[in-house]
């Protein structure tokens, strides 16, 4: 798994997504975000 | 358009670990700089990096850590370029992983900090400037330290490439929200989506702990400039609440009692997450030694839980070999777990944090904890006390620490306990099993004299025979005194010193051979250091210890030969 990295373009979806948020995100807000973004 | 392009990946000279440091220095640069063009500088101060290296690498501080990167990264002229400007110290790098070329004549009358002094008329056309200022949502996203990083090179070299990459970076900040781009991925969609939540949670916190935009508590994350700060008041204020109290405090008593908020505010959470990651940056003052249900912060100063009579190193040195016997734990079906007090643990007032516990207990919440501080509750004496629990380093095992008084007021060695798990992760019950007096003559260690002694003892416990110490099982261990140190410190000299204490000699001497059952030995060793059974077993059986054997015979029965015949 050491090998993975999340792509450009998700990673700066996450930070779209903290930027745009007044309140901590969880990572599984995280995580939950993400999994909607790929099934789309 | 978002271009596929296979990460840059320089080559670092030195040490394994100088290689390491290096390469994650690099990375964080680049994830800084990720909309940069290739080539452009992505600059950072010394002092910057120091300080996002101490916060993922807690055994030193950032002044430390700073001579040490200086000089690493001083040795990759090749990826990193070396600047010093009015006294301070920057390096920059490229996302290509080159050094950028360096200027040959600094154009010295539009620096940044001469323009603050002597300012000059405006440009007649600032647009050169345009294309490096990107839309706020990505902009500002990206970059933690505008005023070191994105200043503007005002020169030819740093200034060619942007005609070309204006269109490719207001291109790329728009299509943001929306899916169907371009993968610049170094794993597919497809590969990604087939991950469980588990492994996806981790890629995410390992890739958003790279970047140093982003503010990071446990599980909780948010973009650093927007989390509210500490003044350097309330953080004093803080301190000095933690040192009148004189015990670790929860997260939440500070956000009341210091700062002065109302559970019920608006902005609790989200003040809540702020003092937590703003403590977590100040290594110097606070330390972290909370648990997610129980976020306690501690302060240099307060007084230290766990016993005095032996140092912490030296007790984690003393559970080394729990590194050697980790398990990965195994969450029992009932958050309990059963233990026989051994003389160690008791003396000490220490507990392994071996398999069963490390299933019942949480693990660090911070990458970098060294501690966690939990509650003990015990429902049969009414009394509540800390515990400190400090986890397992490179080279020493964990343990629990701060039962000392407990143990010695309502325990023996030998004692059977339970450990339960409330419903916070930070609170544990502790019971024995009550039952009436009873009389024995058990070992204690007359400190003063520096000898074992059987004293006459009535307790009230009920205990698991075969590790009480008792006075009619071993007679021999009066007026012993404890082993040197340097034969405690290695489990072999300890369990030959230990046969020699309480086997049964066969022969005279050189051919004397001593026997001993796995009971006793077990029970004994354990007067001088952490030792269970396995670890004895393991030992006995080992082809490297050729003085210890096994009877053939009889199941745990086993020799100590101090002369082994070749």
């Amino acid at each position: 798994m050491s090998s993975v990295r999340l792509s450009e373009e998700h990673l700066t979806y996450l930070l779209f997504l903290l930027r745009n948020s007044a309140k901590p995100m969880t990572t599984d807000d995280l995580v939950r975000a993400l999994r909607e973004r790929l099934s789309r | 358009m978002q271009t596929a392009e296979a990460a840059s990946k320089p080559q670092f000279v030195g040490t394994e670990d100088e290689q390491r440091m290096a390469e994650e220095i690099f990375q964080a640069l680049s994830t800084m700089g990720r909309l940069f063009p290739r080539s452009a500088p992505i600059r950072s101060p010394l002092s910057a990096l120091a300080e996002f290296y101490a916060s993922r690498h807690g055994e030193r501080s950032a002044e430390e850590w700073s001579a040490e990167i200086d000089r690493v990264l001083s040795m990759n002229p090749d990826v990193f370029l070396r600047e010093e400007a009015e006294g301070r110290v920057v390096f920059a790098t490229t996302r290509e992983g080159r050094a950028p070329v360096t200027e040959e004549e600094p154009v010295s009358e539009h620096t940044l900090a001469q323009r603050f002094q002597e300012p000059v008329p405006l440009p007649e056309q600032p647009k050169v400037f345009e294309p490096r200022r990107r839309p706020d949502l990505v902009g500002d996203t990206l970059v933690t330290e505008p005023a070191d990083v994105v200043i503007p090179e005002i020169t030819e070299e740093a200034a060619e490439p942007l005609p070309e990459e204006p269109a490719e970076i207001e291109v790329e900040a728009e299509v943001e929200p929306v899916p169907a781009m371009e993968a610049a991925a170094l794993v597919s969609d497809e590969e990604l989506a087939a991950l469980d939540d588990a492994a996806l949670a981790e890629i995410i916190r390992r890739d958003l702990r790279q970047d140093l935009s982003v503010a990071n508590f446990g599980d909780q994350w948010m973009m650093e400039d927007k989390v509210p700060r500490l003044s350097r008041g309330e953080l004093r204020r803080i301190r000095e609440y933690l040192l009148e109290r004189g015990e670790p405090l929860t997260d939440e008593i500070l956000l009341q009692d210091v700062l002065g908020l109302n559970p019920s505010a608006a902005d609790y959470e989200l003040m809540r997450f702020a003092l937590n990651f703003r403590l977590s940056r100040e290594h110097r003052e606070f330390e972290f030694v909370g648990t997610p249900g129980q976020r306690l912060w501690s302060t240099s100063g307060l007084p230290t839980i766990g016993t005095t009579k032996r140092k912490p190193s030296e007790i984690g040195s003393d559970y080394r070999f729990l590194l050697d016997y980790a398990r990965e734990p195994v969450e029992a079906a009932e958050p309990v777990v059963e233990h026989v007090l051994t003389f160690y643990e008791y003396h000490y007032g220490v507990l392994p944090y071996d398999a069963n516990f490390a299933a019942l207990l949480p693990p660090p919440m911070l990458p970098d904890q060294r501690a966690a501080v939990l509650v003990f509750e015990s429902p049969q004496t009414y009394e509540t006390f800390f515990v400190e629990l400090r986890y397992p380093t490179g080279n020493r095992g964990g343990y629990l620490a701060g039962f000392e008084a407990f143990f010695s007021a309502n325990l023996v060695p030998g004692a059977l306990i339970t450990i339960e798990r409330s419903e916070n992760d930070g609170t544990y019950l502790i019971e024995y099993l009550p039952v009436s007096g009873q009389d024995r003559k058990l070992l204690q260690l007359d400190e003063k004299k520096g000898r074992y002694v059987f004293r006459p003892t009535t307790f009230y416990c009920a205990t698991q025979d075969n590790m009480l110490l008792t006075e009619n099982r071993f007679p021999r261990l009066a007026n012993q005194a404890p082993l040197e140190d340097r034969v405690r410190r290695r489990p072999e000299e300890t369990l030959a010193a230990v046969f020699e204490r309480i086997g049964e000699a066969e022969g005279s001497g050189d051919s004397v051979r001593y026997m001993a059952m796995l009971d006793d030995l077990v029970a004994v060793a354990n007067v001088e250091r952490p030792m269970p059974a396995d670890l004895i077993r393991d030992i006995v059986q080992s082809p490297s210890n050729p003085q210890f054997s096994v009877d053939p015979d009889v199941e745990d029965v086993f020799y100590y030969q101090p002369n082994p015949a070749e």
